[in-house]
């Protein structure tokens, strides 16, 4: 991946970013894609399954944030978290439609309301975060983090998960409940922190 | 489910969180949320963990040229003229009617033209009328509401016309979404008159032709970047 470490723009916030991306500066998306390219190209490919897809949607994703930043607000969500949401949904899209599954998402799901994160500015940040949510993740018992992996990667409502995994839709929601419990835990302390 | 009194159980709000409940199930939640502030905090709380989790995933190193690819395209696009959705409070027939009284010299001066303008009556009166025009994509709205969506290829000019939507309080919006890309995109927030209608001539909004319906959901005054609310209307092209 190139650096821009020369280039001001890679000291700027996220927001900032996306104000000069706003503003057709494709080298701020460049910097945008520094940030979280690596991030975008990692949950294409593990709902894909397929790097050549990946890339597709990797390209896509940049090019909906570069055509479409004025879709973001700052107060409904993070920023990382709006790349994270139209990734996954458009990796999940595809990998839909590869399956001739292509059901038609019924508007009423609302599927792709924005997901919210920690802010993530910066490389290093991410890296940190990286450790803790592996760490999270292991400590899980194996069927919670199957049951979230099968929500989030492989885009199964819960009646799916419990066919799929031969139990009941309760202990689907419950393990899910669960497992967000044990990931919340993570960010919790920083946002107390914040909150003193 | 009692709007005021319960809130959503909380396996089932994690599961709504992670995009997991059926689609009906989401419909019932979706109801309860629109109203509930408490479910609303927990559930972004719930959200903000569930995005963490691909930060899980072993970190996979995408192709070097992948970055210049993606610049080339945004440069290429941005000599194409976009559209982007810079309006966020769209035009009702309501609120042109509300400048009205103060252009009344000038309306005074073109009376044959505005009683043409006024002959014609909502939803096409205000503006020329695109809807004729052999190249647009036309949704015709069902739902709550009925109306029509058009638009000319490109985007460059969009006409929402829509009746029978209930006036919303002064804390809400409607919001129209293009359904069809990744993930819903605005097209604006609007209100309707004290009838329920609204007719919007629509410049500047984010369209791709890959768009394959509009939607409308209630949501917060200023709007969201994705949808909370219940789909009130929709259509497809």
């Amino acid at each position: 991946m190139t650096s821009t470490a020369t280039d001001y723009r890679s000291t700027l916030r996220d927001e900032e970013l996306l104000a000069l991306i706003g503003q057709s500066d494709e080298l701020a998306l460049g910097v945008l894609y520094d940030r979280y390219g690596r991030l975008v190209f990692s949950i294409a490919l593990r709902i894909t399954g397929d790097r050549l897809s990946a890339e597709e949607i990797t390209q896509d994703v940049f090019q909906i944030v570069w055509q479409q930043v004025g879709g973001f607000r700052a107060a409904a969500g993070t920023i990382p978290g709006w790349i994270v949401g139209i990734t996954r949904h458009r990796a999940i899209d595809e990998t839909r439609s590869r399956r001739h599954k292509a059901r038609q998402r019924e508007v009423e799901t609302d599927e792709t309301a924005l997901e919210q994160m920690p802010d993530g500015n910066g490389v290093e940040q991410q890296a940190v975060m990286r450790g803790d949510v592996r760490n999270a993740l292991s400590e899980l018992p194996t069927a919670q983090r199957q049951t979230i992996e099968l929500a989030y990667y492989g885009g199964l409502t819960c009646t799916e998960i419990a066919s799929t995994l031969g139990t009941s839709v309760g202990t689907v929601k419950t393990r899910l409940r669960l497992g967000l419990v044990k990931l919340r835990a993570i960010f919790l302390p920083a946002q107390e922190e914040e909150e003193r | 489910m009692d709007q005021r009194d319960s809130h959503i159980d909380p396996d089932t709000l994690a599961a709504y969180a992670m995009d997991a409940l059926p689609a009906g199930d989401v419909a019932e939640a979706g109801r309860h949320l629109t109203q509930c502030a408490d479910c609303q905090h927990e559930l972004a709380a719930l959200r903000a963990a569930a995005a963490l989790i691909p930060y899980g995933l072993a970190t996979a190193e995408p192709p070097p040229e992948l970055r210049e690819r993606i610049l080339e395209r945004a440069r290429q696009s941005r000599d194409v003229e976009i559209a982007r959705p810079l309006r966020t409070e769209m035009e009702t027939r309501g609120r042109r009617f509300s400048w009205w009284p103060r252009l009344a010299p000038a309306l005074a001066t073109v009376g044959l033209i505005i009683a043409f303008l006024v002959g014609r009556g909502w939803p096409g009166g205000q503006r020329p009328d695109i809807a004729g025009r052999p190249d647009v994509r036309t949704a015709t709205l069902s739902g709550q509401a009925a109306g029509t969506f058009v638009v000319t290829p490109g985007g460059r000019e969009a006409r929402l016309s829509v009746t029978g939507l209930p006036p919303l309080g002064g804390d809400h919006v409607y919001q129209l979404w293009f359904l069809g890309g990744a993930a819903p995109i605005s097209g604006g927030t609007f209100s309707v008159d004290q009838d329920g209608r609204a007719s919007i001539a629509l410049s500047g909004i984010a369209w791709s032709p890959t768009y394959t319906g509009v939607a409308i959901t209630p949501e917060p005054r200023g709007g969201l970047p994705a949808p909370s609310g219940t789909i009130v209307a929709h259509g497809s092209f």
